[in-house]
């Protein structure tokens, strides 16, 4: 009996270790990237340039910049919790679940900035390599390696390694759909639930999730059909638990909203209208608007692509809510970093680079917009 | 079929309110009143205050809040604070420019600007992040045959004392403290905006930063 229960870590170990060593240019690739994005902040903080909008905690430590922007509210809310005060800037606009695992990591010991920065990567690091299997499993290895290689090196991509919970929701998505393709229906739905109490968006993986099931249905027993439901709905079911924590706390379950509106964004039916007709306005005050402005625009024609080639529609319209219905705010503000969990756009970038020359120059062009954001992250908020 | 497809929700929701309620708590009595207090602020148009600043003679200031058009920008919300020294200031969400009076160092004017207590800039710098880090107070007083609400945010040298209607939360008064000087203001409210009022682009200014979401 104890020997039977011994035996499968040692022969699992081996098999962990081929594993990786089979995914070591992914391992490469991540230690790259991040290596030049802790090269730019490390600069930038020596530099002490550009100023931009940090003030001095920001230029205080080598990676601080790395915890700039947002990382100063998911902090706040990690330290103090959540308190709204209606018309100023407030944390209720942060989602909990990442602040509580800063907070986990100052129980530990460490500061609330290294802990951020160090899960964040983590959460990249296992984000794409789930990544890499789920596109493996659809389209092949060699496909699923430039895609992964273009998650890596995306211009955007040091989001993934700042104080922001954006790695942790790519990371979940990834895992949670990987789970519903192995029929672990209930882990899964577990997965979805924490995601969307990091970031809303998170709860978009249902729309794949629910195309996997309708092809799964009639090998399912009906209990197991009843769990996968519920998996689909849970991430639904977790964004309601926020308004009702806010109201209990707070008073008011729209806190969130109303906190937002501070920012500028006042989410309604018509604000994809208002984005577009307040655009000119907007960029008067805001210059960095029109990147954000682009990259919309790329992100569209990318999801395009993945649709024409025949890439799966549910990932191609669960990316393109993610991509649109932050538009609903008013604002194209931040739409380059609320595209990032689209899986369809790096599967586009997969489809279009298929010739070698073209995926060699995209790849050189990545990289360098990669250092130049990171370097104006001072100036520009992601 | 029907029984894990709602009990799988429901026990997600159930859990994630509980673990959020455990973890994060609910603010105090008292956060929660200045908060509130705190946004009723930005619904005052115009201040009046008296400043006294060690050294030199007290001055009155007015402060009025309006919506300020420049050729080069969009109409955003901002301040105009004229001071019985004969200088004036117009203050912008990232900007703050001297209309009139000799010019004074970036420190000097900031000083005043606070002391003059705009209610919306008021509004604006104690955000919650401020709330949670300042010590504050409570007291209740009798004040003119009403009860009224003390609240002391920060220290004797940097902070703000308010003083509210215990019955309606409505401003009375408010105490702004820089650097250990003193600014006591007194606030009316107007039911109409002044209108738009265009500025030049011109005049010298200093930046105040800003950040976003």
């Amino acid at each position: 009996m104890s020997e039977l229960a011994a035996s499968p870590p040692i022969a699992a170990r081996p098999r962990l270790w081929a594993w990786l060593f089979e995914r070591g240019w992914l391992l490469g690739w991540f230690a790259l990237s991040r290596a030049v994005i802790v090269a730019c902040a490390a600069a930038v903080h020596v530099a002490g340039w550009p100023r931009g909008y940090f003030k001095t905690a920001e230029f205080g430590h080598w990676l601080g910049v790395l915890g700039g922007w947002d990382g100063r509210w998911y902090r706040e809310v990690a330290a103090h919790g959540y308190l709204l005060v209606p018309g100023s800037k407030s944390d209720p606009a942060f989602f909990p679940l990442y602040p509580l695992m800063l907070k986990g990591g100052a129980l530990l010991g460490v500061s609330m900035s290294g802990a951020g920065i160090f899960l964040s990567n983590v959460f990249f690091l296992g984000g794409t390599l789930a990544f890499y299997e789920l596109t493996r499993q659809a389209a092949g290895s060699a496909f699923a390696r430039r895609a992964a290689i273009y998650v890596l090196i995306f211009p955007f991509s040091f989001v993934f390694s700042m104080v922001y919970p954006t790695s942790f929701v790519f990371a979940s998505t990834a895992f949670a759909a990987l789970l519903a393709a192995r029929r672990r229906w209930l882990l899964a739905g577990l997965v979805v639930a924490c995601s969307t109490l990091a970031r809303p968006e998170g709860m978009f993986v249902a729309i794949p999730m629910l195309a996997l099931l309708r092809r799964q249905w009639d090998t399912l027993r009906p209990e197991s059909r009843g769990t996968a439901l519920g998996a689909i709905a849970a991430g639904p079911a977790a964004l309601l638990a926020y308004p009702a924590f806010l109201s209990w706390a707070l008073h008011d379950p729209l806190a969130w909203s109303e906190a937002q509106g501070a920012w500028g964004r006042h989410f309604s039916p018509l604000g994809i209208v208002g984005a577009a007709a307040h655009f000119t306005s907007q960029e008067a005050s805001h210059p960095w608007l029109i990147r954000d402005l682009l990259a919309l625009v790329a992100y569209l024609g990318l999801l395009a692509v993945a649709r024409r080639r025949g890439l799966s529609s549910a990932w191609t319209l669960s990316g393109l809510l993610m991509i649109v219905l932050p538009l609903a705010s008013g604002t194209v503000e931040s739409v380059a970093r609320f595209g990032l969990c689209a899986f369809a756009l790096y599967w586009g970038l997969a489809e279009l680079t298929r010739k070698r020359r073209f995926d060699f120059v995209l790849r050189g062009v990545s990289f360098a917009l990669l250092v130049w954001w990171t370097i104006a992250l001072p100036q520009i908020n992601p | 079929m029907i029984g894990p497809a709602l009990l799988l929700p429901l026990a997600v929701t159930g859990c994630a309110f509980a673990v959020l309620a455990i973890s994060f708590g609910k603010p105090t009595r008292a956060q929660l009143h200045v908060a509130t207090v705190l946004a009723r602020l930005s619904r005052y148009q115009v201040a009046t205050s008296r400043i006294v600043i060690r050294g030199s003679r007290p001055v009155s200031a007015i402060c009025l809040e309006t919506s300020l058009q420049s050729r080069a920008r969009p109409i955003v919300g901002g301040s105009i604070v004229s001071f019985s020294d004969g200088s004036a200031l117009l203050t912008r969400p990232d900007l703050v420019t001297r209309v009139s009076g000799a010019p004074s160092p970036w420190r000097q004017l900031k000083l005043k600007l606070d002391l003059a207590g705009c209610p919306a800039s008021i509004s604006a710098r104690f955000q919650s992040g401020l709330l949670h880090h300042l010590p504050l107070t409570e007291r209740k007083l009798r004040y003119r045959g009403a009860v009224v609400l003390v609240y002391r945010l920060g220290d004797a040298r940097d902070g703000l004392t308010l003083v509210v209607s215990a019955r309606t939360l409505r401003v009375l008064m408010l105490v702004e403290r820089s650097n250990g000087l003193v600014g006591t203001s007194r606030l009316r409210f107007l039911s109409h905006l002044p209108g738009v009022l265009e500025v030049s682009d011109s005049s010298p200014g200093s930046r105040t930063g800003g950040s976003g979401v």
